[in-house]
């Protein structure tokens, strides 16, 4: 979390220790222009309810048009059957809340939220257990706009035009990730060009952290450097540079030798205003 | 001297201009990665972004690099900056306030100037990175106050580089480069070979080749050679006059308060514990140090905080390759000092004490943007995902487990391909023409 974050690296200053941050933030999920509605549901349940939507990477809040919120809710309701059954609590596929604490946080969120659950809300305090929960209606300061959910509730939020959505992504912190669905690759690309965060995935949430080759990690609040892969290894390794210079021509040395005269100055330009890299001194 | 100057400072700065200039469509291209089974159809790659505004604070040895080179990687990536030279090299800091307006945009670029209060109170803001050069002290107040808002941080710091000197070496030769990187801007320069290492048998031979360098390089006098410098001010002068306490004096010792200047000093019978071992000396005093072999002096390095550079003059590139197995420092040099900043493909930084993150030319860039992930997926081949969906089935997992665990090497795949395509049309060629 931010708040350890902080800790840490206050911490680490004393001894000047580098340091990595996985953090989190609230990842947005944008739907916008034309679209799979079914495919576009079966990802977004997967990515969200998936270990009970306690993924840092997790959709944290949709936002789309309301005609599109419309068509999204039964096609939501029909996956989560299709994944969980008719009694997901049955379902051993879905996991459970991780603790008493963040039982009982989720559940507050439920009750302070001014949004409307239609899909889901049903909890067993004992199982530790919150049903899939989709809330509609509730505005940018909702309780559940306050923190990372963390949680198996998705908020819906209508903003009829993007612009006006991507300037409510930017409203908040930079996110882990942030996620575009639509089958219009303009769309995507107006999205990502003026938003920014940790990772990206258009048209599937999760998985763009699967491939090693993709440096995992946030941005601003929701983190500070990466890993995954070779990224790891460069994470814990220190790049040193080496240089082993030859003994000969070291006449060529008296350029950079005092005393300083206009000659020797004239030559060394020269030679520092060559493209390639390499010194010829 | 005005030559020196532009030596020192503004060549490194233009290479580094035009370096960025031409080669900026290449570092912020996106760059494609390796693929799996599973994101064949995929668009996979790491995009730079910019990250939006940076703190630069510049040291007061080499104003105009140290503050401008992080300002040119900073607007590559597509930052705006506030910088804020030393206060310490107050004329320096007064002319880049005055110029920098008139040649960048005000609104994303701005110089302030100020102190310990101005700097504080900067640090108490938002930023997005801080570049920071200077001490290690000041380094560690930059990271704390970084950790309020977790700002990255890339710091520049310092420490005391050795320079091992092998005794079967060209001493003459060694000794010229040293004493050349030592009496730059009168060894005021973080990556300054700080003190020497070498066995009692050629002590006295290099103390002799510094003392003959210093008279080719300054004529007969340092104090009226136009290409010798001095002092910062008068805290860091009586610092450095008081560093020579409990030495002897192998040369050198002229200092002079009201002009700010000390000669080329070289110290001998100095031990791990002298006064002038404790700290940076930043300044143009020379401790040599005896120790019977390699093994021992790298037991030296070892035992003290991981250096900026590491020096080693030998001919034996078995020694050199052991230096480096065994020490770990920002950077090693062989042969030569100083030079491999220079070389902007190389990466600039320290380790543990001496600093954290890098820069130059392309790292620059990199240090100072957002290497954002991104992965392009289309709604089509919804069929393929079912393997990942509930109910989780046994048999889902394993096809999911071969998808996820491929290696797919799009660049070899390519390479087989035109490998076979050629390996065909040969076999076409010989069948039709030649037999």
């Amino acid at each position: 979390s931010q708040a350890v974050a902080r800790s840490v690296v206050q911490a680490a200053s004393v001894y000047l220790t580098p340091v990595t941050l996985e953090l989190g933030g609230k990842c947005p999920c944008l739907i916008y222009g034309r679209i799979n509605i079914q495919a576009a549901a079966q990802r977004l349940v997967w990515a969200k309810f998936f270990n009970a939507g306690q993924s840092c990477v997790a959709p944290d809040y949709v936002l789309c048009t309301e005609a599109t919120r419309d068509a999204l809710l039964p096609a939501l309701s029909s996956v989560l059957e299709q994944f969980y059954g008719k009694e997901p609590q049955k379902c051993p596929d879905l996991s459970r809340i991780v603790s008493a604490r963040h039982f009982t946080r989720l559940m507050k969120l439920l009750e302070q939220t001014k949004g409307k659950v239609v899909i889901g809300g049903e909890s067993d305090q004992e199982d530790k257990y919150i049903a899939p929960t989709v809330v509609v209606d509730a505005g940018d300061d909702d309780a559940l706009m306050a923190e990372e959910i963390f949680g198996p509730i998705l908020p819906i939020f209508t903003v009829e035009e993007l612009e006006k959505s991507i300037e409510f992504v930017n409203r908040h912190e930079k996110p882990l990730a942030l996620y575009v669905f639509s089958d219009e690759s303009s769309v995507v690309k107006t999205v990502m060009e003026k938003t920014s965060s940790g990772g990206f995935c258009s048209n599937d949430g999760i998985v763009h952290m699967t491939l090693p080759g993709l440096p995992f990690g946030g941005v601003g609040t929701s983190g500070w450097g990466s890993y995954h892969g070779r990224w790891s290894f460069e994470t814990f390794s220190h790049r040193r540079a080496c240089m082993m210079r030859g003994w000969a021509l070291e006449r060529l040395n008296t350029l950079r030798y005092p005393p300083y005269t206009e000659d020797k100055l004239k030559w060394l330009r020269w030679t520092t205003s060559q493209q390639s890299s390499c010194s010829l001194m | 001297s005005e030559r020196a100057s532009e030596l020192y400072e503004i060549l490194v700065l233009e290479a580094e201009l035009h370096l960025s200039i031409t080669r900026l469509a290449e570092w912020a291209a996106p760059r494609p990665v390796e693929k799996n089974l599973f994101t064949l159809l995929d668009e996979v790659y790491v995009k730079p972004e910019p990250l939006g505004v940076v703190l630069i604070i510049g040291p007061w040895n080499y104003p105009w690099s140290l503050t401008l080179l992080p300002l040119v990687g900073a607007i590559a990536a597509g930052n705006a900056a506030i910088l804020k030279p030393s206060e310490i090299s107050s004329n320096s800091s007064k002319v880049m306030e005055e110029l920098l307006p008139l040649y960048l945009d005000k609104d994303l670029y701005q110089v302030v100037e100020g102190g310990v209060p101005e700097a504080q109170e900067l640090l108490k803001q938002r930023f997005d990175h801080i570049f920071y050069t200077g001490s290690i002290a000041v380094g560690k107040l930059v990271m704390e106050a970084a950790a309020r808002h977790l700002t990255p941080v890339t710091l520049e710091l310092g420490g005391k580089s050795p320079c091992y000197i092998d005794k079967n070496c060209d001493v003459g030769i060694a000794c010229r480069r040293i004493t050349w990187a030592k009496l730059i801007n009168c060894g005021q320069t973080c990556i300054a070979p700080d003190f020497i290492l070498c066995e009692p048998s050629v002590l006295n031979r290099v103390v002799e080749e510094i003392k003959k360098c210093i008279k080719e390089f300054y004529a007969d006098s340092t104090k009226t050679s136009d290409d010798y410098g001095r002092i910062i001010n008068q805290r860091q002068f009586k610092r450095l006059v008081g560093l020579m306490e409990g030495c002897t004096i192998a040369f050198g010792g002229d200092a002079d308060e009201a002009q700010g200047y000390i000669g080329p000093t070289v110290l001998k019978n100095v031990t791990g514990e002298s006064k002038v071992m404790q700290e940076e000396i930043f300044g143009p005093l020379l401790p040599i140090i005896t120790v019977n072999s390699v093994d021992e002096a790298i037991q030296f390095i070892n035992e003290r905080e991981k250096p900026l550079v590491l020096y080693v003059f030998s001919h034996d590139n078995k020694l050199i390759k052991k230096v480096i197995a065994e020490t770990s420092s920002g950077a090693l040099v062989a042969n030569d000092c100083v030079v491999h900043f220079l070389d902007s493909a190389l990466p600039f930084g320290g380790v543990g004490h001496s600093g954290m993150g890098r820069y130059r030319g392309r790292h620059t860039f990199d240090q100072l943007s957002n290497l954002r992930s991104c992965m392009i997926k289309q709604l089509r081949m919804e069929g393929l995902n079912s393997m990942r969906y509930p109910p989780h089935t046994a048999k889902k997992l394993s096809w999911a487990r071969r998808f996820v665990l491929s290696h797919l090497n799009v660049q070899r795949l390519r390479n087989m391909v035109m490998l076979a395509m050629l390996a065909s049309l040969a076999a076409f060629v010989v069948q039709r023409f030649l037999r």
